[in-house]
């Protein structure tokens, strides 16, 4: 259920007597773009820490754990070209206590708190906070190069994109060094005041109660910004690849291929059980051929964007089968492109996805990650329809959506040896 | 069968028992998708020492064994179980635990044919010399692989501080040298023993009619025949000795870690009591060392705990303890303040009753959560250990208990625990 509450600020009640609680989720969107990005991601860090009346993390602890439990938190979440920012917020449905009232609207006070009255003095955030959280960011950032397959895939995004769309969800450290208490706050207002609001709740709720306590926000009426999901990058001539050497066992070896024009809905389905065959699933071809038969790596799986049109493919190796494993890769797309693929495990695959996509269905995370999807995008697909569509693949299918994979990005990260380099 | 309504929580559970002797709970969830199904048999990585019949001799297998079995169990003469779940693009597992192992799956569609392949593929055991063979080279692997992960290490000393000298003190898998003496033979007196249908409990919950599965589980036992129930006589596995009170182990870590472990003494209470006290425990411990307590904040202040502090209270066949550990660059601090508090624990736990209604209120809600997952529900269930009772029985316990239970169980509880200290520091390099 869909409602306008005011321009830019929409409800979305997704009603539903299968859980215990009730979940909330704020989204504030906007385009993924610059050093916005950062700032964002300072201020889901800042934001959790602290409110006027809850100036700390024990105060909000207490709080929290007198609304019998109720998790809060901030994240962030990349969408094609946008990017969410989000306050979630889990409580129990109180007709399974005992005793109680007023969870679900004591639930939307805090959430007001924590949005509009945040920890801060003559319009910049608290010194000591900001400053430590602005240390600890830079410590993360630092960081990520000890997470070698995160770090191989923000490589392979850079060769690939060599714009915004590279940056991850949580900014990037080049981004950090100008962020003050002061700028940050002014952005956070200019956020509270621009960006699209789009509100999730699920749960077995009355409507018109949710719709009157959110309401009552005071988010006021913006423009309607341009939501823009799919991103197109255009192809490159020639592909890229790049290796870099740094002092670890296991090298890691990720590709990029794009999957130009799913605009039809027999390609978009078809591009989905193709990722499934090629590297999402453990009977995939990279899973059987590269990592199980030849013994060539210790992982190999692929990743499908519809928003981006982009496959990636992540493996972990021995640095000296480099060159074999990217041969034998492009192999496995060759085979596909070819038909070399039986129609029981056409049937297993879709099988797995249809289990899959439905138990989904069962997870609130997963209810409301597809409902902010259709919310941004919007299109809507029934789980019906959903599964129709899969069901309907066929071989020929198949083998059309892959015969246009191009290649386009190779990065790898090998071992640093004496003499290479 | 037995039909258990919990009014407030509007769920009804069914249970019943074959004449086989296997339990059977049935909980139906109308509004979801998917169901989740466990097989599970009441025996894990230490029940080493047992009789395999009635008149002979105590025999002892070697470490690993359970674990051995679980992944054996899945590999048959014409085909490999987990390949026919996926042929019904179902998502199929097992695990092995110290008193527990558990066979799994979950699925959206094909329920009967995933039931069936399930009950089959435990029911009927296929071992030989060969493929034995062929397995210890692939859990040989995973031996290995395991050795190279301090968390494994750290757990696994706790362990073996705890309980010295005993199956405990040795990984679930067990050892390179100690399963490559497992035989053919050897599997099928274990499978004899212990996965007996009287020994063993199904747990399905999600999306189902309960006398149309009722009726597929039926069917499928009775075309199957089962040897006559025998008595499990399990030997000595857990043995009445003392922890050892400090160890100190140099492993390829980042950051010193200081792991404590409680070891329980007293006799742990029988059946749904046992649940009651299990609850009571874990409540002491939030209110002593959870956020919400007296030295939390200030530990985390002085930088003594940060985010990997934790404590958790667990109990199984024959014995229970607590763990409190985080990473610390003080180790002696974080030492010393937590013993403080185990050594005032009562007077310190006194202090902080005010506190026991909020957190009686975030045990409730973080209960209820759980209720969310079919997995959770399902797995939570411990059988025979207390008397049946599962997440949902829980809750009422929970609603119910005061803080004078908590103190009377803690008290009962850190009276005789010992503790054991597993330090971790950074190799030197």
């Amino acid at each position: 259920m869909d409602f306008e509450l005011r321009e830019g600020i929409r409800l979305h009640i997704l009603p539903n007597k299968q859980f215990k609680t009730t979940q909330i989720v704020v989204n504030l969107t906007s385009k993924h773009e610059g050093q916005a990005i950062t700032y964002r991601s300072l201020l889901a860090n800042i934001l959790e820490l602290g409110t006027q009346n809850y100036p700390d993390q024990a105060e909000i602890a207490q709080k929290l754990a007198n609304m019998y439990g109720a998790s809060f938190g901030t994240d962030l979440q990349k969408y094609g070209q946008l990017h969410s920012f989000r306050f979630l917020m889990r409580v129990v449905n109180e007709n399974f206590l005992q005793s109680s009232g007023g969870i679900l609207e004591e639930a939307v006070a805090f959430l007001q708190e924590a949005i509009f009255n945040p920890l801060v003095n003559d319009n910049h955030f608290n010194d000591a906070v900001f400053l430590r959280e602005k240390e600890n960011m830079q410590a993360d950032f630092e960081a990520l190069i000890d997470d070698k397959q995160g770090y191989a895939a923000n490589k392979l995004a850079q060769m690939y994109f060599g714009n915004d769309m590279a940056i991850p969800s949580y900014g990037q450290l080049s981004d950090l060094s100008m962020i003050t208490a002061t700028n940050l706050y002014a952005y956070y207002q200019k956020m509270l005041a621009e960006d699209l609001v789009d509100i999730f709740v699920i749960g077995d709720v009355e409507v018109e109660k949710v719709k009157a306590l959110f309401t009552a926000l005071p988010f006021k009426p913006r423009p309607m910004i341009d939501i823009k999901l799919n991103y197109q990058q255009s192809l490159k001539e020639k592909i890229s690849k790049n290796i870099e050497y740094q002092p670890l066992k296991q090298a890691k070896l990720n590709l990029a291929f794009q999957l130009p024009h799913q605009n039809l809905k027999t390609q978009r389905y078809a591009a989905i059980v193709m990722n499934a065959l090629f590297g999402g699933h453990p009977l995939s071809k990279l899973f059987t051929n590269v990592r199980e038969k030849a013994g060539l790596a210790y992982y190999a799986q692929s990743g499908i964007s519809l928003a981006m049109q982009t496959i990636t493919v992540q493996t972990g190796i021995d640095g000296s089968n480099l060159e074999r494993v990217i041969a034998l890769i492009n192999e496995q797309v060759t085979a596909i492109q070819h038909g070399e693929f039986s129609d029981d495990e056409l049937k297993q695959i879709i099988a797995y996805l249809v289990n899959g996509y439905e138990s989904s269905l069962d997870s609130p995370r997963s209810i409301i990650e597809r409902a902010t999807v259709e919310a941004l995008s919007g299109k809507r697909t029934t789980p019906e329809e959903w599964v129709e569509n899969i069901e309907k693949i066929t071989r020929a299918d198949v083998i059309s959506v892959a015969k246009n994979l191009q290649l386009q990005a190779i990065f790898a990260l090998v071992e640093e040896k004496n003499g290479s380099n | 069968m037995e039909v258990i309504k919990y009014a407030n929580l509007a769920e009804t559970l069914y249970k019943t028992e074959l004449k086989n002797g296997l339990k059977v709970n049935l909980l139906p969830k109308q509004d979801f998708h998917k169901t989740y199904a466990v097989l599970t048999t009441d025996f894990g990585a230490i029940d080493l020492m047992f009789k395999a019949t009635q008149n002979t001799e105590m025999i002892t297998m070697p470490a690993g064994i359970a674990h051995f079995l679980e992944h054996k169990l899945f590999e048959k003469e014409d085909y490999d179980a987990f390949a026919l779940f996926g042929k019904y693009g179902a998502n199929a597992n097992a695990y092995t635990g110290f008193t527990r192992t558990s066979y799994l799956f979950s699925t959206t569609r094909y329920l009967q044919e995933n039931l069936n392949i399930l009950l089959d593929f435990v029911q009927k055991p296929y071992f030989t010399e060969q493929l034995v063979a062929k397995e210890q080279n692939i859990i040989g692997q995973e031996i290995q692989m395991y050795e190279d992960e301090p968390g494994w290490q750290i757990y696994t000393g706790l362990l073996g501080a705890m309980y010295p000298n005993q199956a405990l003190s040795q990984d679930i898998a067990g050892t390179i040298a100690s399963i490559s003496s497992i035989t053919a033979e050897m599997l099928y007196q274990t499978y004899a023993a212990f996965y007996q249908p009287s020994n063993m409990n199904l747990f399905i919950v999600g999306n189902f009619e309960v006398q149309t599965v009722m009726d597929w589980i039926e069917d499928n036992q009775k075309q199957k025949v089962f040897t006559p129930k025998v008595d499990i006589q399990r030997g000595e596995n857990i043995i009445q000795n003392d922890v050892v009170s400090q160890t100190v182990l140099n492993l390829n870590v980042q950051r010193p870690k200081v792991a404590l472990g409680l070891r329980g003494y007293d006799s742990f209470p029988k059946g749904i009591a046992g649940l009651k006290y299990s609850l009571a425990i874990s409540l002491a411990f939030d209110l002593l060392l959870g956020d919400t307590g007296n030295y939390y904040q200030q530990m985390y202040n002085d930088g003594i705990i940060d985010d990997s502090f934790s404590y958790d209270f667990e109990a199984q066949r024959g014995f229970h303890f607590v763990t409190i550990s985080g990473e610390t660059q003080q180790v002696e601090r974080f030492k010393d303040t937590v013993n403080s508090i185990l050594a005032n624990a009562i007077t310190e736990l006194q202090a902080v009753a005010h506190n026991f209604e909020l957190i009686k209120k975030e045990a409730l809600g973080s209960n209820l959560g759980m209720l969310n997952s079919l997995e959770g529900i399902a797995n939570q269930y411990d059988g025979e250990l207390f008397d049946g009772a599962n997440l949902l029985d829980e809750v009422a316990l929970l609603e119910e208990i005061t803080f004078n239970d908590v103190l009377t169980a803690f008290t009962q509880f850190i009276n005789e625990a010992q503790v054991a200290t597993v330090i971790v520091l950074p190799k030197e390099i």
